[in-house]
């Protein structure tokens, strides 16, 4: 079939639409035949209008434009309103390029990176956000291209790849958000069950920053500094902060996958005094108070650090 | 060929009026579909007529039984509607013609007329 002819069929269901007033018999009547000579009319390469307009046309010079009383019975409404759903459905024909260019990008990036986690592409691209947009923009691209061609030699196989690209968009839509392999979780990644390790998160709340990264280095993880009072990111912490609070909790279990760090989140007071210390090297450290310049306290220190002040 | 930018006479006006003896003379020594009408009109100087009205007075002719209609299958896509012309459409056709040969007649006559004075 043409894309005259496509274009015809489309249009003289949009006429058909407009003459939604009338019963389903009179609207055969008048239309019947219709699409062939529009796809003619389109191949002389004619100007057809609007729908709107050929439908007044039509019904002036069959005589029916004025003093027609027709009530449509209960099926002639429900064919028309039936009719007016599915053009509209048509109109929406471009959100469903930019759909189907979606679900082509996720799954670009699931076959890309399936062997790194078995999680849907949407995770991956996160990691690689420019590389994901730049292949969305291809898609959109390709996509909107296909579209607006429709050459009628790839019909079949654009057939087929709509069916499997609208059962990957549900798998994506529903499946994914729900399974175990979607989503980030305090930073991290969450990892399918079966590549998990799953080990406690050391405490060190208490601990100077240094100890802390020590610990935690110890499992495998490394952390993440927020600043108690901005709650900002900090790139860089002196190594004498203390760790106030951290997430997740000392003593939780966290799935961790070999040679990726797990990150714990960790809150540090800038503006608190500072310890200098060390662990495990030396037990007894000294913290230096600035508002009492002089003074010196001993602490001691154990895989759990806390810091005792004395006068 | 006659257009309609260039005059002030109401061509659609003009045409609406004699639309249905054009139709059954377009189709009075073949049949033809719809925009098969619509060429066979436009060639021979119509250009300005609207398909739609075409198809309608198609429809509404064969209503009246002037016309015959049979459907043609293609291969390729929807049916071709074809209209053939009717005993009754033939002697509409003279009729309308001695008519449009008469009305003609006496525009000319008053025309004529206005531009002798």
């Amino acid at each position: 079939m043409s894309t005259n002819m496509e274009t015809a069929i489309e249009f003289a269901n949009k006429v058909r639409v407009e003459l939604g007033h009338l019963t389903s018999e009179q609207i055969a009547d008048l239309t019947d035949g219709l699409e062939a000579d529009i796809a003619s009319s389109l191949d002389d390469g004619a100007d057809i209008g609007s729908a709107k307009k050929y439908a007044t046309d039509l019904l002036a010079a069959a005589g029916m434009s004025n003093g027609v009383e027709v009530v449509p019975n209960a099926v002639d409404v429900f064919i028309n309103k039936a009719r007016r759903w599915l053009v509209s459905i048509s109109d929406l024909e471009p959100a469903w390029w930019i759909f189907r260019a979606w679900v082509a990008t996720q799954l670009i990036g699931w076959l890309l990176f399936r062997d790194q986690s078995s999680s849907p592409g949407y995770l991956e691209w996160r990691y690689m956000q420019a590389g994901g947009i730049v292949v969305l923009g291809v898609m959109l691209y390709l996509s909107v291209r296909i579209g607006r061609a429709k050459p009628t030699k790839w019909k079949k196989l654009l057939s087929i790849s709509h069916v499997v690209l609208a059962i990957a968009g549900l798998a994506f839509m529903f499946v994914g958000p729900r399974g175990e392999t979607n989503g980030v979780d305090n930073g991290n990644p969450i990892f399918p069950r079966s590549l998990c390790e799953y080990v406690p998160v050391p405490d060190v709340v208490g601990l100077p920053v240094a100890d802390a990264k020590e610990v935690l280095a110890g499992m495998g993880m490394a952390g993440t500094f927020f600043d108690q009072e901005a709650m900002t990111n900090l790139a860089q912490v002196p190594d004498v902060v203390i760790v106030l609070q951290q997430d997740p909790r000392g003593g939780s279990e966290v799935c961790r996958v070999s040679e990726i760090q797990y990150m714990v989140d960790l809150v540090v007071d800038l503006a608190a005094p500072m310890v200098t210390t060390s662990l495990p090297l030396q037990t007894t450290p000294t913290t230096v108070l600035p508002e009492e310049s002089e003074a010196t306290t001993t602490t001691s220190v154990k895989p759990k650090a806390t810091t005792t002040t004395s006068p | 060929m006659v257009n309609s930018n260039d005059e002030s006479l109401d061509r659609s006006q003009l045409v609406k009026g004699v639309l249905d003896l054009a139709v059954l003379s377009a189709l009075s020594q073949e049949d033809g579909y719809g925009y098969d009408v619509v060429r066979r009109l436009r060639s021979a100087g119509l250009v300005d007529v609207a398909e739609a009205s075409v198809y309608g007075t198609l429809r509404r002719l064969f209503a009246t039984g002037m016309l015959t209609s049979y459907v043609v299958a293609s291969d390729e896509g929807p049916h071709r509607k074809y209209y053939g012309m009717t005993p009754v459409g033939r002697d509409s056709i003279a009729a309308q013609r001695d008519q449009w040969v008469a009305f003609c007649e006496v525009i000319n006559t008053i025309i004529k007329t206005k531009e002798d004075n």
